[in-house]
């Protein structure tokens, strides 16, 4: 390989020198200073970096860290097993079959057209669309990805063939799909409320507001760009009367929402408990009503759901004991110390751990991400007096960041996939809709009263 | 047939185990507005039902290569340091999953010398758990049928 361009070259150097150095940090570490932390984030980024698949790094990491702590290493095998016992997580793999279910018997092509109706006159229509029926679909769905895709392949197609460029239409898709694990229902809030033991109806209440202002100066930046490139608009001009009949047309599709988040909030259902109405729903409509659903289509949702669980979902058997972990090293006293200066401004506090967030989201999908990390920011933040739920909104935002930017964009993949671009291209189209989430970020640090408005109102003030 | 059960094994099995958690909870749902009643064995098996899904969802990935690696540094090296790093890494991997195979065996069998019931189904915890070897082990085994295939394929491309 000596005929490599001296561009490409660098990198290789580059790439080998890193993982060599992170070679030398875990045996220097490992025998010499034995610090438990550091070695376990030697460890999880070097075997990430050559490849394990990431809750294997991370169990092989947790593995190091007990190996230092002296801990017994059956606590892996009780974790094993353990950490999939509690019941609010059955929520999870519910609101993906349920997601699935609700696209494949073709919910969400009712969506998209009752979208059509409402924005598709303005200029940019089909970019509209897609974020409002994104919006629509996150009611229905918890997932990120899952709502690009429901929402995605039928209006990006659509898009490029209205003449958009297609880095452009894919960005709007990846981008208004990342509502999806913002507006409740939402897996990752799920996540959140369960590694802190906030309530999960006062987390969703929470995203409401948040979600429909993001999309809405998601909207706005789409309309502008539109504008500026002469992206027209494909439907008739606004009026009710086609809006209500496409509304009475996806009716179905727009009773799932109402008896999902309605069932939560109104007390009729718990959240694991309105997962599985869903799914139950979007059989029903998928099978009888819409008639989307074909047996193959069904055990493809089922294979799917199976999928994405043993894959984002097997990390918490690998990292329960990294929870233990974190408290055997005294990390949050750790952090508090590195904080120390600062702790006087608990917004400069929550703006670096923003910045943090996103850097590692760039590199780490959302779930470990807010695993490991709630675990060890979550009682420092606490301390400062910042409202745990907002907290949690917080996260979830910078977390969508981390789904909207490479390397590792899971929204920026699926939106390629179907787009027919690179993952590059499409990272630069996704750049002027990542301002309404930087906007949104900066909202959460510094004007925060608003998102524990609807939550507070419902259910009182928290303590 | 051999082929069958290699294609079909897992998602089978999955669609079944995910089948058991959404009828369960539905099960709960029913019960509790028609009969003002609950059970606990229903939430039990819910989870039950989600453990092994996710378990078997995971050996599925591993044969689907669906699992979730970053191989952006990887893919800068030259051919053969890429070949070294994955290998190394799947060794790594399976070297997990054995540790993983010896604990839970040996958790298992500590299992089997005390009573540890489960407060809804009333039954052993040994009973459920021991599964847990066995879907690593089936794990191990996809892996090296990735390995396997990426011979027989004359190590073309990379096993990910």
């Amino acid at each position: 390989m000596t005929d490599l361009p001296r561009e490409q070259a660098r990198p290789t150097y580059f790439a080998a020198m890193f993982l060599l150095a992170l070679v030398l940090g875990i045996v220097f570490t490992f025998f010499v200073s034995s610090n438990g932390p550091i070695l376990m984030a030697l460890v999880f980024v070097f075997t990430m970096a050559i490849g394990v698949p990431i809750p294997f790094a991370a169990g092989l990491a947790t593995v190091a860290g007990l190996i230092i702590a002296d801990i017994p290493m059956t606590l892996m095998a009780q974790a094993a097993w353990t950490a999939f016992e509690p019941f609010p997580l059955v929520t999870i793999p519910l609101f993906i079959l349920a997601g699935q279910l609700m696209e494949q018997g073709g919910m969400s092509e009712k969506l998209v057209n009752i979208a059509q109706k409402l924005v598709g006159a303005y200029k940019g229509g089909l970019g509209l669309v897609t974020v409002v029926a994104c919006m629509f679909f996150a009611a229905l769905s918890g997932s990120g990805p899952a709502t690009t895709a429901a929402i995605g392949s039928i209006t990006i197609p659509a898009m490029q063939k209205e003449g958009y460029q297609s880095r452009f239409a894919g960005a709007i898709a990846a981008s208004a799909g990342a509502l999806g694990s913002m507006i409740p229902p939402s897996n990752l809030l799920i996540i959140f409320a369960l590694v802190t033991d906030v309530s999960i109806p006062r987390l969703f209440l929470a995203g409401i507001v948040p979600g429909i202002v993001l999309g809405l100066m998601l909207m706005a930046v789409v309309f502008v760009i539109s504008v500026r490139n002469r992206y027209g608009g494909t439907g008739e001009t606004f009026r009710w009367g086609p809006l209500l009949e496409a509304l009475w047309d996806g009716k179905w599709a727009v009773m799932a929402p109402v008896i999902i988040l309605g069932g939560i909030y109104a007390g009729l259902f718990t959240p694991s408990e309105a997962a599985g109405v869903a799914v139950a729903y979007g059989l029903f409509v998928g099978l009888f009503i819409y008639k989307g659903l074909t047996w193959a289509k069904l055990f493809h949702a089922f294979k799917f759901t199976a999928i994405v669980i043993g894959t984002v979902l097997f990390i918490l058997g690998s990292t329960k004991a990294f929870g233990q972990l974190v408290t055997v090293f005294d990390i949050p006293d750790a952090v508090l110390g590195l904080f120390q200066g600062i702790v006087e401004y608990p917004w400069l506090v929550m703006l670096m751990i923003g910045i943090f967030y996103i850097i590692v989201g760039m590199w780490l999908e959302s779930i470990p991400q807010i695993i490991i990390f709630t675990a060890v920011f979550f009682p420092l933040v606490t301390s400062l007096g910042i409202d745990p739920v907002i907290f949690g909104i917080f996260t979830v935002m910078t977390c969508e960041i981390g789904f909207l930017t490479p390397p590792i964009g899971v929204n920026l993949f699926v939106a390629a996939r179907i787009s027919k671009v690179s993952i590059e291209e499409i990272s630069v189209g996704v750049l002027p809709l990542l301002i309404p989430y930087v906007a949104m970020i900066l909202l959460l640090v510094f004007f925060n009263e608003w998102v524990t408005f609807l939550p507070d109102l419902v259910y009182g003030p928290s303590r | 047939m051999l082929s069958k059960l290699d294609r079909y094994f897992e998602e089978v099995l999955c669609t079944f185990f995910l089948g058991v958690v959404v009828f369960s909870v539905l099960l709960q749902v029913v019960q509790r507005f028609v009969f003002h009643s609950a059970s606990v064995w229903a939430e039990e098996t819910a989870v039950y039902g989600m453990i092994f899904s996710v378990y078997l969802g995971a050996t599925m990935a591993v044969r689907d290569r669906a699992h979730i690696r970053i191989t952006m540094l990887v893919t800068r090296l030259p051919r053969r340091f890429q070949v070294a790093c994955i290998v190394l890494a799947d060794i790594l991997w399976a070297g997990f999953v054995v540790f993983m195979i010896v604990q839970t065996i040996g958790y298992t069998q500590l299992l089997f010398e005390v009573t540890f019931q489960t407060p809804g189904l009333g039954i052993e915890q040994r009973w459920v758990q021991m599964f847990l070897p066995a879907f690593f082990g089936l794990m191990l085994f996809r892996i090296a049928q990735v390995h396997w295939r990426w011979r027989a394929d004359g190590f073309k491309e990379l096993p990910l």
